[in-house]
């Protein structure tokens, strides 16, 4: 009975297997971009997020622009206090008085490549092949009792991301990345939910990140395309 | 009857229809255990393996814990094993191919307490991922050998089942990396592999240590016909067994080692009726006996591991009891200590690593963990990095927070806090008591005192203060046969009537914390001597050290809701129920249907709801039946009915019942945690951070109402706050959303500490600080908003929280703080004493989930926390002190913003104007400077002491509000007196708006520009801080 059982187990999972494989990751991309609307996306040039982080019952305001090829500037506050991380698709700078760096200074390591990675409004998966990277389909397997695809992408920088999409909607639905930092690897996770349209692309309202244990709340309030942004505010101030 | 029958049918179908969701795992959702260690004294390690060109790259295989990877020598560990067995026999990395490492599965130190494996996997992306590759009956692999040339092939020793005969053990061989294998050598179905080695010079000559072996619940049998050393020269082909100056008689467990430093010597340890190390040096054509003392020969089922030195041919170390080393060849050994005679290590050794660059770095796993060497085995690091602690049992007292109390194989007893400052740390938890530890109970009544055992039943009264242990196991009176107490002897508190029970083949009570007994049974096992020959225990290699003991008492429980009904499990399978306090006996183990003759009652359990009701679990695996067993009976033991699905597997070890829910049991068993929500129909594997770890006990905690687990392989675990789970009856699967009663939060304080211990060790997590909202949800929410909204009395939402989206149970934090005062802002600093707001008051506070458009709403209560000695006085004066505070913090936020409000109107003014108008427009923005530095440090020197009257208050603010108690005068009196500062200041504002901006008002009309308008509250307020 038991063997019975087994070989039935074995049958579904065939299945399963053989219904991932049918689906190849173009195909499972095509259906990503198909929903998140990345034809009306590609055509952003800028775009603008407000929203709030929440840690420990805390509220920190947040506004990030980005900017065609490679722009970002996120400023927040804290008790008043302006932290800003900046990056012009090259260098980036930051202040952040609270960590002492109360004059704009140059980022390196962890923080440089995370700005440079969500810097790109497409994100990697993108054209991902144009772009050097690499992408395979790792399987399916369930996240937070959801059904996902797990596709692994492979940057040339040797930073690798694990994409957990829902298959029955191919929206992202988790990310796991880990990043090569001078030799050590350096993990960060982000969730997504709230998915909302906003002028025909579909974005997550809500994001919940971790690194190196600590995980925080992210509440978007309000997303906005084409907004002006001045070139200015991604260049390093003198002080 | 027909009529009936389909009656029944349909109403059976319709009931199947309306519950379309069935209980899953994914209905646990969020929900996760705590893994709290200890890391403190570890646990056993049964093998390890680092990648000799970078011995950073360091892999540890747990007896009961898993595989662990560090890449940074043993400074961090990471879990890289936890959705499969736990019980590991050996890990090989392809030093050729660092990412692919090879698990056999199934530890083959068969000791009484040993797991068992499910076959062989592989990695090729260095541990992310895990291929199972076969080999599942093999049940322990003892070693796996890669081809240097040809990782396609492999080579396994697989030593088989320990407590049956079978077929699946002996010498494997792969050749297409794993996909198919082929058994190279066998002998016979009690015969199994314990060692292989590879010539280092020529991969087709592989060495072979078969060993005979059994285990029974009360023998052992080290040896037998089938044992003997084995070499082939064709890849495995064809084997030869080496007798040539070897034992002739009976051998048992065979160790093995190589060196690339002469391909030509073999040592070989060989157990028989004179153990002893030999060696050869023509690749095993003849041997030479080296050494035969204890050193060697001790313990063979538990110690055979013989480690050449890579670099150095005559070097060759043996781990056993103690680490020793010979550097002649295996003639002479010695410790390698020199600075602790000792060695400040734990005793009892299963694996050893040796560098071949660097042969002074060591790797040593034992009973209690992993150890490093830098120099050769002189001195030792001990890891504080792996929790993998093999609890026998767990406990917990009432304390805040509360305390767990355990034995541990081979590392004593322990307590430890279920909650430390910034986490569970190693100097939180205390050692009570040594041996090998089983039940430790604390005295309900008496915080100084620890009931704590070791095997065989010898149970101390611990004093803490003292640290003086009182013997109190009952000792043998004239009127009974000689006391057979098992290894893991049972301890039991009486819920109801606070006695506590021991048994050995008869049930003692004691009512005065163990000073006196009262023998309340007749012997209640089969008293079948033919199984109480543990003094002839162990084969080639005797040793009685109460591991085999049997016909004993196991389990015992008392009737939550009757004192005088008592259940007991006896390890050779007799269930016995008494009514009337042990004045006469049932041994009701005839009606449990299904069941093997003599099967061990692994656990009873007595219903806490139903007097009759109780659940049992047994556990053959002693005699190699693997089957889960899992029963109920509602009148006394007269009928039972099984209650195992196919969900679960693994042999049962504990069932508990909730203490506040009857529907809700959660079963222990070898691998993992199962829950049932509707008493035991239907049962699911609970996953949330949980690997299938051996369950070995459980208790509900009575107050904080967590689910705390002793695992026998990684410590304690703790799910925190099962309420939820209480609520989720089988009909609220099928809700969209459903909230769940949510634990009543006791509004407290956690303070911190300043300490630097490194990256080095093992910190267990804390619970959550946080009061906990619980809802379910049918489907893991994606479109659309999500959120959690906490509501006052008036209805006003007082926090938006971001909403778990996970299907099933989610669990959402809510820090039950007010916002923090909008403190005075400064460019440079923040003010440390007021990031966080003050605590709600109790009560009851209104939940709301709002899904979309849907609202579904539920409550939440606060409660000041029972044991706290602040008067409701105090509380109120303290609420009052920090709510002053706040205001002035506000006041002094909403001064400030008018003033840097009115500076930054003036700057962009003094741009447009000229003459006195600028000037005046410079005056007054340096004027609105100098009383803004008057509020606030704007000094970016972090470490300046520039206190302005920002920090003023909020340092009474933040003392304050962080003592729930009364403040001190010098709080009061100080907030008082900076009240009339802050008025002070004001009024000096309001002098310059009213007198100096009024009149370049005036000023900036007359020239057309805008004036400067002064901020008003209300703008204030809708500013986003």
């Amino acid at each position: 009975m038991r063997k019975l059982f087994k070989g039935v187990a074995t049958a579904f999972l065939l299945v399963g297997v053989m219904s991932v494989q049918a689906q190849s990751v173009d195909e499972i991309l095509a259906k990503h971009f198909e929903t998140i609307g990345q034809s009306k996306l590609s055509n952003v040039k800028t775009m603008q997020t407000e929203g709030k982080i929440v840690v420990q019952g805390l509220e920190i305001p947040f506004n990030q622009k980005y900017k065609r090829e490679g722009k970002f500037y996120m400023e927040s506050s804290f008790q008043g206090m302006k932290m800003i991380q900046a990056f012009n698709g090259e260098s980036g700078w930051q202040v952040n008085p609270l960590m002492g760096i109360a004059e704009p200074q140059d980022m390196a390591g962890f923080e440089l490549k995370s700005a440079l990675d969500n810097a790109d409004i497409d994100g990697p998966l993108y054209n991902y092949a144009a772009k050097g990277n690499k992408v395979e389909l790792l399987g399916k397997d369930t996240f937070e009792g959801a059904d996902v695809f797990k596709l692994k992408l492979t940057k040339t920088d040797g930073t690798e991301a694990t994409y957990f999409l829902d298959a029955d909607n191919y929206v992202v639905l988790k990310t796991e990345v880990t990043m090569v930092v001078e030799g050590n690897t350096v993990t960060s996770s982000a969730t997504m939910g709230n998915y909302k349209e906003v002028d025909g692309v579909m974005m997550a309202h809500s994001i919940t990140t971790g690194v190196m244990g600590q995980n925080m709340n992210l509440i978007i309030d309000k997303v906005q395309f084409g907004v002006e942004v001045d070139d200015a505010i991604f260049a390093k101030p003198a002080k | 009857m027909k009529r009936y029958l389909i009656a029944l049918l349909l109403v059976l179908s319709i009931q199947v229809q309306a519950q379309e969701t069935p209980l899953s795992t994914a209905t646990f959702g969020s929900m996760a255990v705590r893994q709290i260690g200890p890391a403190t004294m570890s646990g056993r390690i049964s093998t390890l393996d680092a990648l000799h060109s970078n011995p950073n790259i360091l892999w540890v295989g747990a007896a009961g814990g898993g595989v662990w990877k560090s890449e940074n020598g043993g400074t961090t560990f990471k879990p890289v094993f936890d959705k499969h067995t736990q019980s590991i026999g050996t890990i090989a990395i392809d030093q050729q191919h660092p990412d692919t490492v090879w698990v056999g599965t199934g530890e083959p130190w068969i000791r009484n307490s040993v797991s068992i494996g499910d076959g062989i996997y592989k990695t090729v992306d260095g541990g992310e991922n895990w291929i199972h590759l076969g080999l599942e009956s093999t049940e322990r692999i003892a070693k796996i050998i890669i081809h240097p040339q040809d990782p396609n092939i492999v080579y396994v020793a697989a030593m088989g089942p320990l407590w049956a005969d079978g077929e699946d053990r002996g010498v494997y061989k792969t050749t297409d990396g794993g996909q198919t294998w082929n058994k190279i050598l066998y002998v016979d179905q009690r015969t199994g592999a314990s060692d292989l080695a590879m010539d280092p010079a020529n991969p087709d000559i592989l060495y072979a240590g078969m060993y005979s072996f059994r285990r029974t619940a009360y023998d052992f049998v080290s040896g037998g016909e089938g044992s003997g050393l084995y070499k082939s020269i064709d890849g495995g082909a064809n084997w030869q067994e080496l007798k040539q100056d070897l034992p002739r008689g009976m051998k048992g467990r065979i160790a093995l080692s190589v060196t690339p430093a002469n391909a030509d010597i073999v040592y070989a340890l060989i157990e028989s009726d004179s153990t002893a190390l030999f060696r050869s040096s023509n690749k095993g054509e003849s041997w030479t006996e080296m050494n035969r003392t204890r050193t060697v020969s001790e313990r063979p089922f538990y110690f055979s591991l013989l480690v050449a030195d890579p670099t150095d041919s005559s070097r060759i170390y043996k781990p056993g009891l103690n680490l020793n080393v010979s550097s002649d060849g295996g003639k002479a050994f010695a410790t390698p200590y020199t600075v602790n005679p000792l060695g400040g290590i734990h005793v009892d050794h299963h694996a050893l690593w040796v560098g071949s660059q660097d042969n002074n770095l060591l790797y040593l796993g034992t009973d209690g963990g992993l150890y490093t060497s830098r120099d050769g085995g002189s001195t030792w690091s001990f890891n504080r990095s792996l929790p993998i602690s093999q609890f026998y049992h767990v406990s917990a007292d009432n304390q805040r927070p509360y305390n767990v109390y355990g034995g541990l194989q081979d590392n004593g007893s322990w307590m430890g806090p279920s909650r430390g400052t910034g986490g569970i740390r190693i100097a939180d938890w205390k050692n009570v008591g040594g041996g090998d530890g089983f039940y430790v109970f604390p005295d309900m009544e008496d915080p100084n005192i620890v009931y704590w055992q070791s095997q065989g039943g010898n149970v101390q009264r611990f004093y803490m203060k003292t640290r003086e242990a009182k013997a109190i196991k009952p000792t043998k009176t004239a009127d009974v046969e000689k006391l057979r107490f098992n290894w893991n002897t049972p301890v039991h508190f009486g819920a109801k009537s606070k006695d506590i029970y021991i048994g050995a083949q008869y049930l003692y009570r004691s009512s005065d914390k163990g000073d006196t007994w009262m023998r309340i049974s007749p012997d209640l096992t089969t008293n079948d001597t033919t199984k109480q020959k543990q003094a002839l225990s162990g084969g080639l290699t005797k040793e009685n050290t109460s591991a085999e003991n049997h016909t004993t008492i196991i389990t015992v429980k008392e009737s939550p809701l009757n004192d005088q009904l008592i259940w007991v499990g006896t390890d050779d399978g007799n269930l016995q129920i008494t009514r009337n306090g042990g004045k006469t006996w049932d041994n009701v183990i005839g009606n449990v249907p299904n069941l093997p003759a003599n099967t061990w009652v692994s656990y009873v359990e007595a219903s806490h709801a139903v007097e009759g009701r109780a659940f049992a679990t047994f556990d053959g695996h002693r005699a190699g039946d693997m089957n889960s067993y899992v029963y109920i009976t509602e009148d006394y033991g007269k009928t039972w009915t099984t209650l195992v699905d196919e969900n679960i597997s693994g042999y049962a070890h504990v069932i508990r019942e909730d203490t506040k829910s009857e529907n809700l049991l959660f079963l222990g068993t070898e691998f993992g945690l199962f829950i049932s929500i509707d008493t035991g129909k239907n049962w699911v594997r609970f996953e949330g951070n949980m690997p299938p770890v051996a369950v070995f006990d459980m208790v509900i905690h009575p107050v904080d109402n967590d689910l705390i687990m002793a695992t026998h392989g990684r410590g304690i675990f703790i799910l925190d706050d099962i309420t939820a789970l209480r609520g989720l009856k089988p009909e609220v699967l099928d809700m969209e959303v459903a909230l769940l009663p949510s634990r009543t939060y006791r509004i407290g304080s956690f303070g911190g500490q300043q300490i630097f211990p490194g990256d080095d060790e093992y910190v267990g997590p804390n619970p959550t600080e946080e009061a906990t909202i619980s809802y379910y949800l049918k489907k893991r929410h994606i479109f659309g908003d999500m959120k959690v909204e906490v509501l006052d009395d008036d209805g006003v939402v007082i926090a938006e929280l971001q909403a778990g989206k996970s299907r099933g149970i989610n669990k959402v934090a809510w820090p039950a703080r007010q916002k923090a005062p909008r403190v005075p802002s400064s460019r440079n600093t923040i003010s440390a004493n007021a990031i966080f707001g003050p605590a709600y008051p109790p009560g009851e506070y209104r939940v709301r989930v709002v899904k979309g458009d849907e609202i579904h709403e539920g409550s939440i209560l606060l409660e000041y926390d029972p044991a706290s000695p602040h008067s409701t006085a105090d509380r109120e004066l303290q609420h009052k002190v920090v709510m002053d505070a706040y205001s002035l913090l506000e006041d002094l936020g909403f001064l400030n913003a008018q003033l840097l409000s009115v500076k930054s109107q003036a700057d962009s003014a003094i741009v447009k104007t000229s003459g006195e108008l600028k000037e005046n427009l410079e005056s007054i923005s340096k004027l609105m400077e100098d009383l803004h530095q008057n509020l606030v440090s704007t000094d970016p020197n972090q470490f300046g002491s520039d206190e302005k009257l920002r920090e003023k208050i909020a340092e009474i603010y933040g003392g304050v509000s962080r003592f729930q108690g009364k403040p001190t005068q010098s709080q009061i009196d100080g907030l008082e007196a900076l009240k009339v500062e802050v008025a002070k200041e004001k009024a000096k504002a309001d002098q310059a708006f009213g007198q100096r901006v009024a009149s370049i008002n005036t000023s900036l009309k007359r020239e057309g520009l805008e004036e400067i308008k002064l901020l008003t509250k209300q703008e204030y307020d809708a500013q986003q801080q």
